[in-house]
């Protein structure tokens, strides 16, 4: 168990910002230099044989493995565990609070609560209840349970992918619009509204954690990363479009509600949302935020989210997500950030490959 | 107070977003004898400022957002004093995010900008085909149809919605202005758009100079 053992152990030093090197999960074609940094180039192959013990450099014959004992190690890639997750497409917390997933095809997308809402305008004076639906949180729960019996052990099981957040349901409850109307008008009903998805979508995590086997004492989260206790993802899409003073005001106190439940948890943003993240890494709770790192005109060049990175870095970790970089993009974040606290995900490309590359 | 003043607290009070003096200083505009159309220039005046200040990123969508709310509801104060002659729609617009596409938020800001200023807007929501942007230009007859993408993969489908426009030759009826973050100009004019606006302020001051409203 020797890889397993480091990984976790590099794991709990990332949560802690004191890991010596950053925590990488780099898909490539070729051989480049950071791939060697990797676990899984660092410590090689880890293989369990049918008698238990770890095969060596030699041959290796049929004789020598057994379905039971060659899937006792969860699959990893990079410095991270491959997790299994409930279907992520449907949008979960959406449905649980009473909003009908829509199916649309052509969009390859389930969706919930887009534009209008579902909640009439005057939904701060009507006193509107979430009803919540339990038909959708039980399937919920019947999934992870499911990826718990069926890949528990090749793998390890994970919160499904997207959890919205707080935000995120009260505009699919009362539309984009009067979540800003609601805020500068009836900041109490948004309080209370909050407040209220808050405690629901604690619930709805709680309810995947109880069926999740715990993990060499800990959880896995949906970026493989292994922590010593509870862990969590959500997100708050919807504030992007809203001030960091909103932010601040109607926002972070229902993220750090929700953080101050569990041990370890990550707020996903886009890089639209680089304008909050002096806010939500001044949660003391979070365990860590993600970036997903967009190119422009979605967000900041590399040259502008530097220093953002830099600032963030000394506070909490980052998880941070580019679909495609060049390797002297890679690099050159490398250089720039400390290793402590630091995971890069993204996929090695060339200059011209990809329309959906990163740009300075 | 004379009302040159109390237009002045009119501007004000929607540049500072004061939703509460907003509407006050409405009334009293109204009472102290101005004209339903100096109290929406005053409004507009105040709506330049938001503009000024989103684009200077002292304000953000939010603002672009609850803005266009007040300026509703101060339309709502002055329109029992609008006579015939003042009530006039700048223009109509058919505006929709085209198939493919969920993403509505840009599209609806643009939606109440533009309704804050008098245009009749027909918005046909999201995952819009381009048979229904056919069809309501058919029906509507708009000066300008808005397209809204946010995703790289669904904006050549504005480029559908504007073949489809020219084979039923209704391309030369209307003004196309297209919008959202993966596109540029040079895009928009692949797609032989004749606008391309890069967030919803710009777009409703391009709508506003294609129809002759500024």
């Amino acid at each position: 168990m020797r890889s397993i053992k480091d990984l976790i152990e590099l794991h709990r030093a990332w949560w802690k910002l004191e890991n010596e090197r950053p925590l990488l999960n780099v898909t490539y074609r070729e051989h480049f230099p950071w791939m060697w940094m990797q676990s899984d180039h660092v410590h090689g192959m880890e293989l369990v044989l049918k008698d238990g013990s770890l095969a060596k450099d030699g041959p290796l014959r049929p004789d020598m493995l057994s379905p039971e004992k060659i899937h006792t190690q969860p699959a990893t890639h990079g410095d991270m565990f491959l997790p299994v997750m409930p279907y992520g497409k449907i949008p979960w917390m959406e449905a649980i609070c009473g909003i009908t997933p829509q199916v649309s095809v052509k969009a390859n997308s389930i969706w919930a609560g887009f534009g209008e809402g579902i909640w009439p305008d005057d939904w701060w004076a009507r006193g509107m209840e979430v009803e919540i639906q339990t038909e959708w949180l039980d399937l919920l729960v019947e999934m992870t349970q499911y990826c718990v019996d069926h890949f528990y052990g090749p793998y390890v099981v994970a919160q499904t992918s997207i959890m919205r957040g707080m935000m995120d349901i009260m505009a699919a409850l009362v539309g984009d619009k009067n979540v800003v109307v609601g805020m500068y008008k009836h900041p109490r009903e948004t309080h209370q509204l909050l407040d209220r998805l808050t405690d629901i979508a604690i619930m709805v995590m709680q309810a995947q954690n109880a069926v999740i086997p715990r993990f060499r004492g800990g959880s896995v989260n949906v970026w493989g990363i292994w922590a010593p206790g509870t862990v969590t993802r959500h997100q708050e899409d919807e504030a992007a479009y809203i001030s960091p003073k909103l932010y601040r005001d109607f926002v972070q106190p229902y993220d750090r509600k929700l953080c101050q439940a569990f041990d370890y948890t990550a707020i996903h943003f886009h890089a639209a949302h680089h304008i909050h993240g002096d806010a939500v890494t001044d949660i003391p709770e979070l365990g860590a935020l993600q970036y997903s790192l967009e190119p422009p005109p979605y967000g900041p060049t590399l040259s502008e989210w530097i220093p953002i990175l830099q600032r963030l870095i000394q506070k909490k970790p980052l998880i941070l997500q580019a679909w495609y970089m060049t390797r002297p993009q890679i690099d050159r974040l490398l250089e720039a950030l400390p290793p402590q606290g630091l995971y890069l995900q993204t996929y090695v490309q060339e200059a011209g490959e990809r329309y959906y590359l990163y740009q300075d | 107070m004379n009302g040159t003043d109390v237009l002045e607290r009119v501007t004000r009070a929607l540049a500072t977003i004061d939703f509460e003096a907003a509407p006050q200083a409405c009334r009293a505009a109204v009472d102290a004898g101005c004209s339903p159309k100096e109290v929406v220039d005053a409004l507009s005046r105040g709506m330049d400022i938001i503009g000024q200040k989103f684009e200077a990123r002292e304000y953000f969508l939010s603002e672009l957002i609850m803005a266009g709310e007040i300026f509703r509801e101060a339309q709502e104060i002055i329109r029992p004093y609008l006579t015939t002659d003042d009530v006039m729609v700048p223009g109509k617009v058919v505006i929709g995010t085209v198939e493919g596409d969920l993403h509505d938020i840009g599209k609806n800001i643009v939606i109440t900008l533009l309704r804050a200023e008098g245009f009749e807007v027909t918005d046909l929501g999201i995952n819009t085909p381009a048979t229904a942007f056919i069809d309501a230009v058919r029906r509507v007859k708009p000066d300008v149809v808005g397209l809204s993408a946010l995703l790289r993969a669904t904006v050549p489908q504005m480029g559908v919605v504007i073949n489809e426009l020219e084979k039923t030759g209704l391309r030369d009826q209307v003004t196309v202005i297209v919008g959202g973050l993966p596109l540029n100009e040079d895009y928009a004019k692949q797609l032989n758009a004749d606008y391309y606006a890069k967030d919803a302020w710009l777009g409703v001051k391009i709508i506003k100079r294609a129809v002759g409203s500024t």
